[in-house]
């Protein structure tokens, strides 16, 4: 053995040393926000934000961004075009947010996420969303104490996200929703505001399949339609209206903060279609109702009438738009194969999706109503 | 090493063993090769698998059981005459070496895929396979100690997994059971294929220590504990991934921590993908040694690390041949899931049957009992 004693030393030595797979920040160009728009002629236009560090001899150096945009016939394309329009190379592995233009978004959107799919570097968890317009305008934008825009978008998402009006969603998550039978997935949809120079939250873009239908759900309706899907931010706070007549002033409204919701899907297969029964229970606190008199347990009573009553309407209202965009955002189809297999194979799900029946039944509980009464 | 060669080893490092050679190079693949099989029902491949490897325990302890200090190598020649029992022994070395250069392949491309694009194949086969011989030139206690200490990566694996667990949907398990149970068989097959280190059994036996029912015990524990293992990863990537969406995943494990970034680590893949060369490498490691401790038993020789290094440089030198390209690697694996099939699964009951029949009823009439 003592022969050998040497020998781990010796070959460290001789394999340790060499490094093929090196990637240094300083022969790359990071993109942090990038988007990819419908250009002419089937091709398509991608642009970038690069933040480039100068540095320096005192103190952090100062940042400033570029904006470039290429077109090309695929998204990897046109990377190789902006490519020859920057120094270095760009690197998209570190990817906050990838906007989708509304148009490139009603065409299929996979060929637009392969890249990111198949690259082992990519950043599967960089943030999605839609832009009404072109993605290169909300890319331009200065938003005046937001030096990055891609800080500026993440941070507006998060926010939604934490107020219940968006899911989590990354390029990585939609995936399973994006090649799923039965299920549909949904995007935030964001709108340039040139005036203010800001972008603005709008609602949630409904998706058929793997294109964008081309509607959005109003962000008003996304609180209740996230909890109907049973999900639940930091807060779900919803504002409506509870009284008055065709003149409503600030005391008809009542805010209310959803703290805890219990789905209960039921489908009835003894027709030639499903009916689907979406049983919710919500249980929330009153952060605001000016009127001021939840003393009594029959008034409080009445209050959740009042609401359910409205929630209900809504709900359908939600489920009516879902199923003219056909957009099976709850997954009812993937349910249904889980649930009745059998059925499932009988129906073509995607045409008969529309036409069925979905009945949405609130009950909603106020457990609490803040330190006054 | 003279001082650890004839020492006997714990029953806990044997578990330990016995674990890390048979989690390895399937791990991260094996929830796709099930669901390529037998799609959302592959977890119920995977417990059949588990469930006939139990079987195939009980009987090479049976048959270890009958020659309690010898090896599969030196009780080979016993049951079945010099010439038989020596050419089985150059077949069974020849599948450990075949199993060595699978893994090594794997290895390969497994980390050219994920990391390493641009590193050759010849530099990271040539770190495994002389880790590995390292590993074995200090004796099987050694080895079993590094086993036990790199277990608490198991223990990581783990915790990183725990985290994809907030986004999964456990109605991608639904419905179960619509897999015609021929392709649940098969699922099996692919599982057995990612838990075949048990025939490292006939290796570790003699040199343990225990009762052969604790040793039985502890085997069988260690069976359970990759099965639990498994199931886990199984049952994440299955609700992690949509049913359709696995299809296009090749590597779930790595691809579904790939999309989680935690505040310190912010790619957890290639986290887990560091701590997953350990797993191989010990696989790797466990077959080199038995594969060495084959051929030196075979020679009567004295000086084991001459045999190991002449098996490495085969391993190494068979793994660049065969090369990381897709389509060789595709028929080796074949070629070896079948092969293995012979020798991990058939050749073990074959075995028992013979010793538990046969053999001793040639012994006791030898003995004069009859």
């Amino acid at each position: 053995m003592a022969k050998f004693k040497w020998s781990p030393l010796v070959l460290s030595l001789l394999l340790l040393t060499g490094c093929w797979d090196q990637r240094q920040f300083k022969n790359v160009k990071l993109v942090l926000a990038a988007g990819i728009d419908a250009a002419d002629e089937g091709q398509v236009e991608s642009t970038v934000v690069i933040t480039n560090v100068q540095s320096s001899s005192e103190g952090p150096g100062t940042e400033q961004t570029q904006i470039i945009s290429a077109a090309g016939h695929s998204p990897l394309n046109t990377r190789t075009n902006i490519d020859q329009k920057i120094s270095k190379r760009y690197d998209q592995s570190k990817l906050h947010v990838l906007l989708l233009g509304e148009e490139l978004a009603k065409q299929d959107i996979y060929p637009s996420l392969d890249m990111f799919y198949r690259d082992p570097k990519s950043n599967l968890h960089a943030q999605l969303a839609v832009v009404g317009g072109k993605v290169k305008d909300a890319l331009s934008l200065s938003v005046s104490g937001e030096p990055r825009i891609s800080e500026y978008i993440t941070g507006m998402l998060t926010g939604e996200r934490r107020s219940t009006h968006l899911p989590n969603t990354n390029i990585q998550l939609i995936c399973s929703e994006l090649l799923e039978p039965g299920q549909d997935f949904v995007l935030p949809y964001l709108v340039v505001n040139q005036e203010e120079s800001v972008l603005e939250y709008r609602g949630l873009a409904l998706f058929s399949g793997q294109s964008y239908s081309g509607r959005y759900l109003p962000a008003e309706k996304a609180v209740l339609f996230l909890l109907m899907k049973g999900i639940r931010g930091a807060d779900a706070q919803m504002t409506r209206k509870i009284g008055g007549d065709d003149h409503p002033d600030v005391n008809d409204f009542i805010t209310v903060d959803v703290k805890e919701i219990h789905r209960k899907l039921s489908f009835d297969t003894k027709g030639s279609l499903p009916k689907v029964e979406m049983k919710l229970k919500m249980e929330a606190d009153v952060l605001e109702y000016p009127p001021n008199h939840l003393q009594s347990a029959k008034k409080i009573n009445e209050l959740e009438k009042r609401i359910e009553k409205d929630l209900t309407k809504e709900a359908k209202e939600i489920i009516g738009l879902l199923q003219e965009t056909n957009s099976d955002a709850f997954g009812l189809g993937r349910r249904l194969q889980a649930y009745h297999p059998k059925v499932w194979k009988k129906l073509n799900w995607n045409e008969e999706y529309a036409d069925i029946e979905i009945d949405p039944t609130i009950t909603f509980e106020i457990q609490s109503h803040g330190i006054t009464n | 090493m003279a001082k650890t060669a004839n020492k006997k080893i714990s029953r806990r490092q044997f578990f330990f063993i016995i674990v890390q050679t048979q989690m390895g190079v399937g791990v991260l693949s094996l929830p796709f090769d099930l669901h390529q099989a037998a799609k959302q029902d592959g977890w119920i491949s995977l417990l059949l698998a588990s469930m006939a490897i139990q079987l195939i325990i009980v009987a090479m302890w049976l048959t270890a059981s009958t020659f309690p200090d010898d090896d599969l190598i030196a009780f080979l020649p016993k049951l079945f005459g010099t010439i038989i029992g020596n050419l089985l022994s150059v077949a069974y070395y020849l599948y450990f070496i075949c199993i060595c250069v699978l893994i090594l392949i794997l290895y390969g491309r497994m980390l050219h895929l994920w990391i390493l694009p641009n590193t050759p194949f010849w530099l990271l086969a040539i770190l495994l396979a002389f880790t590995g011989f390292y590993l074995i030139s200090s004796g099987l206690l050694v080895m079993a100690r590094i086993y036990t200490f790199v277990s608490i990566l198991l223990v990581i694996i783990f915790f990183l997994l725990v985290f994809a667990l907030r986004d999964i949907q456990l109605v991608y398990l639904l419905p179960v059971g619509q897999t015609p149970v021929p392709q649940i068989f098969k699922g099996a097959q692919a599982a057995i294929l990612a838990m075949l280190g048990y025939i490292s059994f006939f290796f570790l036996y003699p040199h343990t220590k225990g009762t052969p029912t604790e040793r039985l015990k502890t085997m069988s524990y260690a069976n359970l504990f990759v099965t639990l293992f498994y199931l886990f990863v199984v049952f994440v990537s299955f609700t992690y991934f949509s049913t359709s969406e696995i299809a296009f995943v090749p590597q779930p494990v790595l691809y579904l921590l790939k999309a989680i970034e935690l505040h310190i680590i912010s790619r957890v893949d290639l986290f887990l993908l560091s701590m997953w060369i350990v797993s191989v490498a010990t696989s790797f490691s466990t077959y080199l040694f038995m594969a060495s401790k084959g051929v030196t038993d075979m020679f009567h020789s004295k000086k084991p690390s001459r045999f190991a290094l002449f098996s490495t440089i085969t391993i190494v030198i068979a793994s660049l041949i065969v090369g990381i390209d897709e389509q060789p690697i595709d028929s080796f694996t074949q070629f070896v899931t079948h092969v293995s099939m012979v020798f991990s699964t058939a050749m073990p009951l074959c075995l028992m049957l013979y010793t538990v029949t046969i053999h001793r009823f040639v012994r006791r009439k030898r003995d004069g009992k009859i």
